[in-house]
């Protein structure tokens, strides 16, 4: 029982910090991942849009294939955004996703 | 009426229906308002939204269903929907708050108001047709009031007239024998038409009798030899045959019938009369009796073919260049009835008539 809850532990932490590696040790303020979520909800509407859109922008990072609105877009150069690649980009992604999920707030 | 109450349904349902769908566009209204407040929370937990007096369903843009009050299973196709006494509304939500791509909302459908309004069409349905029938009733009773008593008054005229006629034709006939048995050297043709026209004057009365007052007539059905009457008959009528140079050619054999012999000499004088009354002069008329038939042939004017059915019927008479009232074969049929035979007539246009009564 306590090998599952180490293991399990450990396995959260270890994707949990795909977010903080890829993106935290960059960002010098705290990069407002919510509003980025619910920005790309409000353009996607499904999970599986959004992670396309999402992952194509880290991957290939360009003015057009940017979420941001117009003014941010011209301040935070998107074409500056460092490229990841496609897995690391996606597992970001996907735990972003999971995170600010907003249907798993929802209660009855 | 109908078409009236169909379009009045039509309105009505028309009404009811758009009424709903404002109500479910209300309830829409609504869930987009709360989809926003839950888009922009910051909370880490929210309400599910809830809409009152209906139920809605949330899917993302490649359809799938997110969250809700119920799950439908229908096609998202955007607009207005009614199915199982449920009304739903499609819609899509744009930008996509929390997620939503489209929004379905229930309500069930105004059954309620719907049997109802069906209800009163009913009833108001019946209400006007017993409106219609009473006065359909008054009318016809208040119209047909002065030709029924016109008929009445009719049907008492020919009753007082018939019993009035009977006396004085029996004294011109009496009389007439009488005067021949006295006088009988006397031949003179003015009393050879006066008598005549006493025997037919007699003829119509006896018709006109057994129409008005067959009910009161006492029948007496004896046993009694056909062949006997018959030639009685045709005797009788020879005079006015021979006024027409009409002669007759008889084969009679002896027959005993049991009915009321009045009423045979009716059959047999009506049925002679119009073969007398419809034949040119100086034809032939043919009767011949068996022990099953009796058979009057002329050679007159005929029947045509699409008036035979309708010959036998009361006042119908078709020819009505001779004189009569359309009352001789009608008797003879009442008669044939109510002895149970069976009356014949084939004819043919200019060619003549031949009646038979088989028994």
């Amino acid at each position: 029982m306590r090998l599952v809850v180490v293991l399990a532990f450990t396995i959260s932490a270890l994707s949990a910090a795909v977010l903080e590696q890829t993106c935290d040790r960059c960002h010098q303020k705290q990069i407002p991942y919510t509003m980025i979520y619910k920005r790309a909800l409000l353009l996607y509407s499904s999970k599986s849009r959004i992670k396309k859109y999402l992952c194509d922008f880290l991957t290939n990072p360009s003015a057009p294939s940017s979420i941001l609105p117009p003014g941010l877009k011209r301040r935070f150069d998107p074409s500056t955004h460092p490229i990841f690649d496609k897995a690391t980009a996606c597992k970001a992604i996907e735990e972003l996703i999971e995170k600010e999920d907003i249907i798993k707030k929802l209660q009855p | 009426m109908g078409i009236g109450e169909y379009l009045y349904y039509h309105y009505a349902y028309n009404d009811i229906v758009a009424k709903e769908q404002q109500e479910v566009q209300k309830s829409a209204q609504e869930l987009l308002m709360q989809l926003k407040r839950i888009h922009q929370s910051f909370q880490p937990s929210i309400n599910l939204p809830k809409l009152k007096n209906a139920n809605y369903a949330i899917y993302d843009i490649d359809k799938n269903y997110l969250f809700g009050t119920f799950q439908p299973h229908i096609a998202l196709k955007v607009g207005f929907l009614s199915q199982n006494n449920r009304l739903y509304l499609i819609q899509k939500v744009q930008p996509h708050y929390a997620g939503a791509a489209y929004m379905v909302i229930e309500r069930p459908f105004a059954s309620e108001a719907l049997d109802n309004l069906r209800k009163w069409l009913f009833l108001f349905s019946l209400f006007a047709l017993f409106v219609i029938v009473a006065t359909a009733y008054f009318l016809g009773k208040l119209f047909l009031a002065p030709m029924k008593e016109a008929m009445v008054l009719l049907d008492s005229f020919i009753k007082d007239a018939t019993h009035e006629l009977n006396t004085p034709i029996s004294v011109i006939l009496t009389n007439l024998e009488l005067f021949e048995e006295l006088y009988p050297e006397c031949k003179a043709q003015e009393l050879k038409r006066a008598e005549l026209a006493a025997l037919k004057l007699s003829k119509i009365f006896k018709n006109l009798s057994i129409v008005q007052l067959r009910h009161q007539v006492h029948k007496k059905v004896i046993s009694f030899d056909l062949a006997t009457i018959l030639k009685e008959r045709i005797s009788y009528f020879e005079a006015l045959a021979k006024a027409k140079e009409i002669s007759f050619k008889l084969d009679i054999t002896h027959c005993t019938i049991e009915a009321d012999k009045e009423d045979v000499e009716t059959i047999i004088d009506n049925l002679l009369s119009n073969a007398i009354k419809y034949s040119p002069s100086k034809k032939e008329i043919s009767v011949s009796l068996s022990c099953k038939q009796l058979c009057i042939e002329d050679q007159g004017i005929g029947i045509e073919q699409d008036k035979l059915d309708k010959i036998t019927k009361r006042f119908f008479r078709a020819e009505s260049q001779e004189g009569g009232f359309g009352l001789g074969l009608y008797i003879v049929d009442r008669l044939c009835q109510e002895y149970g035979w069976r009356l014949s007539i084939i004819s043919q246009k200019e060619k003549g008539t031949k009646v038979c009564v088989l028994w």
